[in-house]
């Protein structure tokens, strides 16, 4: 992080206060990490964008609640996740429901994302924005900011097994997509 | 080995400048704008400094008015006591032409148990003339001071060039003012017996009473010298009818006028 701890007390409670100045400075100094996790839940930069916008009114007006319990980092990521996760939620009514087919359910899933290890972020993101919505979310959910398949489930309202053939199919969609062969 | 978490772990990417702009604009839209808070920190420390100074004031203005009141008062009362004690020098002097003059006080206000068609006569009287006479009969009432003048001061000199006023003491006038005069404003003619004439009660205290009523359209329904008590709305239908009571006290004309209405049934 850009600021230190001291810096950082005075910001926040400059923004506990409303102060826009303040908040300019958090913004300013957490957008650029929080943007990318919002392109990762996001189809497009728009979204990411309008998904980065919500997550820093959430900080705002949240910010009394966060008492420095942890770091601040991840308490503030975990607030992005969550609107990335409320803005999937709440464009549900625009998708078709995961479709269970020939896969078989029980199924073993491959969890390990180390394939993806020598790549660049950025190729990665491209192919993201590209998965249908439901996988995109399932496998950032699980592969990158450790949410279990059992929490995934009761935060999407899904089966457990739909989320785990969603990851299951993102991440074999990323690996053909980013040229990388199955073990 | 590198997992995908650790890819994103340091990767950041600028989101467009708009971005700010759109959040201020809705922080603008559901928070309240930062500056004013301070603002109204300020302002209400300004209000608490002026709230008190406005006491400060307002004291200050309190206490100089009450300590001037006061020494003022005490100044009156000192001028009073000098006047006081000329008033008891000169009449001790033995002197022969004293006159014992009623007079009103100049702040005495209109007495309060006078009914309307008395203060409607006096408004006829002559206010001279008037004014000893009431005290006569509502010195207990009024605020009246009986004073004794001195033959050669300027007020009695004055009262004993007055034509009227000069005899005011000598008893040759009745300056007694009936006290009670009530002209009913609604009488039932209806026959039995109960308010069926217009009564003027306080009538017998007048000499020469006169009563003309007059309908709506100005025509005299009745006319009477000597008016006594006697109108039982003979030939007028129901209704509010105009009267003008005409009598002289101590040969001086006064008038009384009203509405009188008359109901049958």
């Amino acid at each position: 992080m850009t600021a230190s701890n001291i810096e950082l007390e005075k910001i926040i409670a400059g923004c506990i206060e409303n102060n826009r100045l303040s908040q300019r400075e958090l913004y300013e100094s957490y957008a650029p990490r929080l943007f990318v996790v919002c392109r990762r839940y996001a189809n497009s930069e728009a979204e990411a964008e309008d998904i980065l916008m919500e997550g820093f009114m959430e900080v705002f007006k949240n910010l009394k609640s966060y008492r420095g319990e942890g770091a601040f980092d991840k308490w503030i990521k975990s607030v992005m996740v969550r609107s990335a996760i409320s803005h999937y939620r709440s464009t549900k009514h625009y998708r078709k429901e995961l479709l269970m087919d020939e896969m078989d359910e029980n199924s073993l899933v491959s969890e390990d994302t180390t394939v993806f290890a020598t790549l660049e972020a950025k190729q990665i993101l491209a192919q993201l924005e590209k998965c249908p919505d439901t996988e995109r979310t399932v496998f950032n959910m699980k592969a990158i900011d450790g949410f279990s398949f059992e929490e995934i489930a009761k935060t999407l309202e899904k089966k457990e097994n739909a989320v785990r053939i969603a990851y299951m199919r993102a991440r074999n969609r990323l690996m053909a997509a980013l040229g990388i062969d199955y073990q | 080995m590198k997992e995908i978490k650790d890819i994103f772990e340091n990767y950041e990417q600028k989101p467009s400048d708009e971005v700010w702009n759109r959040l201020s604009a809705r922080l603008d839209a559901e928070m309240p704008v930062a500056p004013k808070v301070v603002n109204r920190g300020l302002s209400s420390a300004w209000k608490w400094a002026a709230a008190v100074a406005v006491v400060v004031v307002l004291g200050g203005a309190v206490a100089f008015g009450l300590l001037y009141n006061r020494s003022s008062k005490q100044q009156q009362f000192v001028e009073n006591k000098e006047e006081r004690t000329e008033e008891q020098v000169m009449t001790e002097e033995p002197t022969t032409e004293m006159e014992v003059v009623t007079d009103v006080l100049a702040e005495e206000p209109v007495a309060p148990a006078v009914s309307h068609t008395e203060v409607n006569a006096s408004k006829e009287n002559p206010a001279p003339q008037e004014r000893p006479a009431r005290s006569e009969t509502d010195a207990p009432k009024t605020n009246v001071r009986q004073e004794v003048l001195p033959a050669n001061s300027t007020l009695a000199r004055q009262l004993a060039a007055d034509p009227v006023l000069k005899n005011l003491s000598d008893g040759s006038v009745d300056w007694s003012m009936p006290t009670h005069l009530s002209i009913p404003n609604l009488f039932t003619p209806n026959g039995d017996k109960v308010n069926d004439l217009f009564v003027v009660e306080g009538l017998e205290q007048y000499s020469s009473p006169k009563l003309v009523v007059r309908d709506k359209n100005n025509r005299i329904v009745y006319q009477a010298e000597n008016y006594q008590n006697s109108w039982g709305g003979e030939n007028c239908p129901d209704g509010v009818y105009h009267y003008e009571f005409t009598f002289f006290y101590n040969g001086i004309e006064n008038q009384a006028t009203g509405k009188v209405r008359i109901i049958r049934s």
